[in-house]
């Protein structure tokens, strides 16, 4: 199977799922569809039983600039692709469940699956640009789907805001990108570890790797950043699940670790990430807990984990590195369940407030088993991969060079915060009475089993970490040249400070969760504080954006012609006056071509015609002017070589003065409306322009830039084209494009005096409407 | 001439500019040809003035012998000729309608009267 199958089977079947939705409803439509993800987990499952080296497949896209459409899956890769496949399969399933009986369950087939296609397309993708585009593909598809009640003005603002907030992240992503090809010249990213050296010591590297955190932090939610996630909790929770929680916020961090090769030996690196990351984790956890939708919850708890990702990463090393990877696929598995656990108890009960739910055990008893396990594994009790990964956590803060017990405290503080989410969210809602909400209607299986599926599947590979070590961590840490032998997956790790701390955390997550009570006053105080800046920031500077567009729009579009005129002409001259002035040394008199008398008069005639017409104020004055005016022009064709030109215009300007003479009368009379002192300003700029275009002309006649075609026309002229007369052989033979373009300009102009003159509204019967018609008869046969 | 023309032509082009910035929409009608004459001009004169025959091809030979002026901004003129033509009628159809229409014959009433 070609590599590119990766990205192409959900492209395919994205346009076939409203037809599915049709034909077999939406329930068995998502499973079906989701059999291609799981066939995609299957083959690269396959493919790493193979452990070869890292397959490759590349086509040529913009030669000239060196882009290749090049895919490259190593087995880092083939992690991300695994889980983002599979939790895309249960995600499809889920959905169809779902959204059952919505109108709208085929466009959340056709944006997820075209989705998943980007996201898979931003792992598997090795050159920069082309993984740009998946990049920018998986926002505009986070916006169509958080957006999808579009009916709701909420959604319609979290989309917006998820958009904008990763779309400027993206763009700087994409500066970064370009820096570093221009750093390096390798458009690859898999090529890039090659130049650490060089890209350290390049003074674009500050830059480019600004940029390339800035498209990194926005999308994986790091503060100061990190308000667009909760806001995209508007989403239907399938959705949610799968971007907010499992994927889409990672793939900041997978290009993190991407390009951690190249660049995480930097101290800017290290100075940067890992103090963002920190700081992300401690900010999601305590907002975590704060909240009482459940949702709201798991998202600032996806934050925190996000932000332990990236910390992770910036501590650069290989130990890190590993257990990053780890924490990432445990992540998403329990967070994947929790989040359908999520919607399925909002999808029966009616409500995500955890105040109303509990007692649900009785009426959901798989689910709560599902959400036990996830919570377990969240909370990092043994014998789950939550407890190894925790573990893991542990000794990567322990192990790092300086401040490692603040970190290592914070880590306590962090894990401790998320034990008590996990309480709150998988535990408090399943145990106890029955609440206030009630079960309406039990959910069905498509509703049951995913979550259920992806616990249980957590749960045994908990006890069989080594299956997970072997073929999907260990060649993730190695393909990207990080030793995976000191980070080993084990369940039991002995008697160390580590398992106390574990113990610790547990204990203390406990006690968090019976205290929560105690301190949601003010809890509410810090929300409001913390929720306020960022967000309050957004708000402002895009109304700020908004107001600026409106004045500036307000200010140039003013809708009156000659303030158009005016700034053209005082824009056109600057430039013009500017460039010229630049070569004016370079100026000559020219006097190649004698002053002759008839030539001198002319030319005289046709300054005073235009003089006059300026000043008329008679209508049949400014038509003889303007005949003046053309006639002198067509005269000076004839003196210098051009009887073509000449007898055109003598023509034309017949035809134009005779048409002028009928309308004229029709015409309003001609008066003076503005002001003097408008007029004396007027006349400067008129006669600034008049300055530029006298210089231009000027200069045109001095220079000569490139040899003249001339030549060449006027020697094929009668042996070629068979004309003796060489403009009219240009017109209709060499330049016959031209020549077309020409009649159909005079066809639509043609058309528009007719639709103008002879317009018939049927659509309005007037009382005016006859006399205005009549009225345009009148005008009729003048044109 | 190369040092007249080109000031004459400066005048013609700020005559047009002028009457093109005026409020009354006939004053506009004239900047408009004061305008593409202006622009005409400029091509043909820019290519350089030439006391040459014109470029019309002898009948007893193949091509053309001597001075002759440039054929080629000549044709481009003489587009620009009819096609400012087409212009100019389409405008006056335009003004008319407008005129008869708004009865207004001030540029700036028009903003408020679009419907």
């Amino acid at each position: 199977m070609e590599l590119y199958w990766i990205i192409a089977a959900p492209l395919l079947a994205a346009p076939l799922s409203p037809w599915l939705v049709r034909a077999v409803g939406s329930k068995a439509a998502g499973a079906l569809l989701s059999l291609v993800p799981f066939a995609l987990v299957g083959w690269l499952l396959a493919q790493a039983a193979g452990a070869g080296p890292a397959l490759e497949w590349s086509r040529s896209w913009m030669p000239a600039m060196g882009l290749e459409m090049a895919l490259r899956v190593g087995g880092f890769e083939r992690l991300f692709l695994c889980l983002v496949a599979f939790i895309g399969g249960l995600v499809l399933i889920y959905g169809g469940a779902y959204l059952d009986g919505d109108s709208k369950v085929p466009r959340f087939f056709v944006v997820v699956q075209i989705f998943m296609a980007a996201m898979l397309g931003v792992i598997a993708a090795d050159d920069m640009i082309f993984t740009f585009v998946f990049w920018e593909l998986t926002s505009l598809t986070s916006f169509l789907l958080v957006g999808y009640k579009f009916y709701d003005p909420v959604a319609r603002k979290a989309a917006l805001q998820a958009l904008l907030v990763t779309g400027a992240g993206g763009l700087a992503l994409l500066g970064g990108f370009i820096l570093l090809a221009q750093i390096t010249g390798e458009t690859r990213i898999s090529a890039l570890a090659a130049h650490s050296g060089t890209l350290a010591e390049s003074p674009l590297f500050v830059p480019a790797l600004l940029l390339v955190l800035a498209g990194v932090f926005t999308k994986s939610a790091q503060v100061p950043f990190h308000f667009w996630l909760p806001g995209a909790m508007a989403a239907p929770t399938p959705v949610s699940a799968y971007l907010h929680s499992a994927t889409m916020v990672k793939a900041g961090v997978i290009l993190l670790a991407k390009l951690s090769p190249a660049m995480s030996h930097t101290e800017l690196w290290g100075w940067i990430v890992a103090p963002v990351g920190a700081l992300t984790m401690l900010t999601g956890a305590v907002m975590a807990v704060l909240q009482t939708d459940l949702k709201r919850l798991l998202a600032y708890s996806t934050v925190s984990v996000l932000g332990t990702l990236v910390m992770l990463l910036g501590f650069g090393d290989a130990f890190s590195f590993k257990t990053a990877m780890f924490l990432a696929l445990v992540h998403g598995f329990y967070k994947g369940t929790l989040f359908m656990v999520a919607g399925t108890v909002d999808h029966a009960t009616g409500t995500r407030d955890i105040h109303s739910l509990s007692g649900l055990r009785q009426s959901m008893p798989w689910l709560a088993f599902a959400a036990a396990a996830a919570a377990l594994s969240m909370s990092g009790v043994p014998p789950t991969l939550g407890f190894i990964s925790k573990e893991l956590l542990y000794e990567a803060k322990l192990s790092i060079p300086f401040a490692r017990h603040a970190v290592t405290a914070l880590g306590v503080l962090a894990n401790s915060l998320a034990v008590a989410i996990a309480l709150i969210v998988g535990v408090r809602p399943f145990l106890g009475s029955p609440g206030k909400a009630v079960v309406r209607h039990a959910p069905g299986w498509g509703l049951v089993l995913p979550p259920v599926l992806l616990a249980a599947l957590g749960l045994l590979l908990g006890l069989m970490p080594w299956l997970l070590d072997k073929h999907l961590i260990s060649p993730a840490a190695s393909s990207l040249g990080y030793d995976p032998a000191l980070a080993k997956l084990t369940l039991w790790h002995g008697f160390t400070p580590v398992l106390a701390l574990s113990v610790a955390t547990l204990v203390a997550g406990f006690l968090w969760f019976k205290m929560r009570a105690k301190f949601s006053g003010a809890a509410r105080g810090i929300e409001k504080i913390h929720c306020l800046t960022p967000t309050a920031l957004y708000f402002s500077g895009l109304e700020g954006i908004l107001k600026l567009a409106a004045f500036l729009t307000g200010w140039i579009q003013q809708g009156q012609l000659r303030i158009y005129v005016r700034v053209t002409l005082i824009a056109a001259s600057g430039l013009i006056l500017y460039a010229t002035a630049k070569v004016y040394e370079e100026f000559t008199m020219l006097s190649k071509v004698p002053l002759g008398v008839f030539e001198t008069m002319i030319v005289v005639v046709m300054t005073m015609s235009s003089l006059a017409a300026v000043r008329s104020k008679s209508r049949l004055a400014a038509i003889l002017s303007l005949g003046g005016v053309g006639y002198s022009v067509a005269f000076i064709f004839a003196a210098y070589g051009a009887p073509d030109l000449a007898i055109t215009q003598l023509l034309v300007e017949t035809l134009t003065v005779v048409l002028f003479s009928f309308v004229i009368l029709k015409l309003p009379q001609i008066r003076e409306i503005s002001r003097s002192r408008t007029r004396r300003w007027d006349a400067l700029v008129a006669t600034i322009a008049g300055l530029a275009m006298t210089l231009v002309v000027w200069k045109a006649m001095h220079v000569q830039l490139h040899a003249p075609i001339s030549p060449g026309l006027v020697e094929r002229s009668a042996t070629e084209a068979y004309g003796r007369n060489v403009v009219n052989v240009i017109l209709v033979d060499f330049r016959a494009l031209d020549t077309l373009g020409e009649i159909l300009v005079l066809s639509l102009a043609c058309l528009g005096v007719t639709a103008l003159l002879f317009r018939k509204r049927k659509f309005r019967n007037t009382d005016d409407d006859q006399s205005e018609r009549a009225k345009a008869r009148e005008g009729l046969p003048l044109i | 001439m190369e040092n007249l023309l080109p000031i004459a032509i400066g005048i013609l082009f700020a005559c047009g500019c002028y009457l093109c910035m005026r409020r009354n929409i006939v004053r506009v009608l004239l900047g408009i040809m004061l305008f593409s004459q202006a622009a005409n001009l400029l091509i043909f004169a820019g290519a350089g003035l030439s006391t040459g025959a014109p470029p019309i091809i002898a009948g007893d030979s193949t091509t053309l012998t001597g001075a002759y002026a440039d054929p080629l901004p000549q044709a481009l003129v003489l587009t620009a000729i009819v096609i400012g033509f087409a212009v100019l009628a389409f405008a006056i159809a335009l003004v008319l309608r407008s005129w008869h229409k708004t009865g207004s014959d001030d540029l700036d009433t028009f903003h408020k009267s679009d419907s």
